[in-house]
């Protein structure tokens, strides 16, 4: 008696074992052929990680992830400080295309080109993020982004605004840090 | 009173400014300059009861001057 498997569809190993089971019980040949059906099961197996079902188990425990996010990242300078110090390295920067790698993280920066009804108006940027790890993790890390980037323009702010007050001949009477990292400046006028 | 600006910079990036001593109309042209120093847009204007209070003075004149 010979056997073929790879005639019938098995979707899993435990198929396959059912059968030898089976065939071994009701015919003793089998039996020595057992080392051809071990054989046959090797390439089975290989069959097996072709099909839909092992595929899908396959492509989730190595999924890749890819979302965009509409950010409030107008200013193209402030975003690429923030990214470098956030760790982002070999940041390429492509006019207003900027990418970006973080460990297993790629990082994509992107906007349209402003119209001109929008010449003023700096556009936000889009970001991308490709990664082999949750939602939950990337979710974490433009959240890090965010709150980032708002530092770095609070810091941009506070200098801007002690130049121009200076230019402008008015005097910082008080200058206050709190706890919450905020900063109030009282200005004679 | 003496008079003064308090710009506040929050860490979320926003900023946030209040007059102190100046009264009525006066206070708007501050904004304007805020607008200036920080190449920034008023988003949200309040007004405090020191903006009102120049209202008050200025119809009283005007009353002064029917009188």
């Amino acid at each position: 008696m010979s056997v073929s498997i790879s005639a019938r569809p098995f979707g899993l190993l435990t198929d396959l074992v059912d059968v030898i089971k089976d065939v071994a019980v009701e015919d003793k040949i089998a039996q020595n052929n057992f080392n051809s059906l071990n054989e046959n099961m090797k390439n089975l197996i290989n069959e097996d990680f072709q099909s839909e079902k092992v595929q899908k188990v396959v492509q989730n425990a190595v999924d890749i992830i890819s979302k965009e996010y509409e950010t409030v990242f107008a200013d193209r300078e402030l975003l690429i400080k923030t990214l470098e110090e956030h760790g982002v390295e070999g940041i390429s920067i492509n006019g207003d295309s900027l990418t970006g790698k973080m460990g297993g993280f790629r990082i994509d920066c992107y906007r349209e080109k402003p119209t001109a009804f929008d010449f003023k108006e700096a556009i936000p940027f889009t970001m991308k993020i490709t990664a082999d790890c949750s939602e939950e993790e990337i979710t974490e890390l433009i959240n890090e982004f965010n709150s980032e980037y708002a530092l770095n323009t609070q810091e941009e702010n506070y200098i801007k605004i002690k130049e121009r007050l200076e230019e402008q001949g008015l005097k910082i009477e008080e200058e206050e840090v709190f706890e919450d990292d905020v900063i109030v400046l009282t200005v004679n006028i | 009173m003496k008079k003064q600006l308090k710009i506040t910079l929050l860490p979320n990036g926003e900023i946030k400014m209040e007059t102190k001593g100046v009264k009525g109309k006066k206070c708007l042209k501050y904004a304007e300059l805020l607008e200036k120093l920080a190449d920034a847009k008023i988003e949200k204007q309040e007004f405090t009861s020191e903006y009102y209070e120049q209202e008050v003075e200025e119809i009283q004149q005007q009353q002064n001057l029917y009188e």
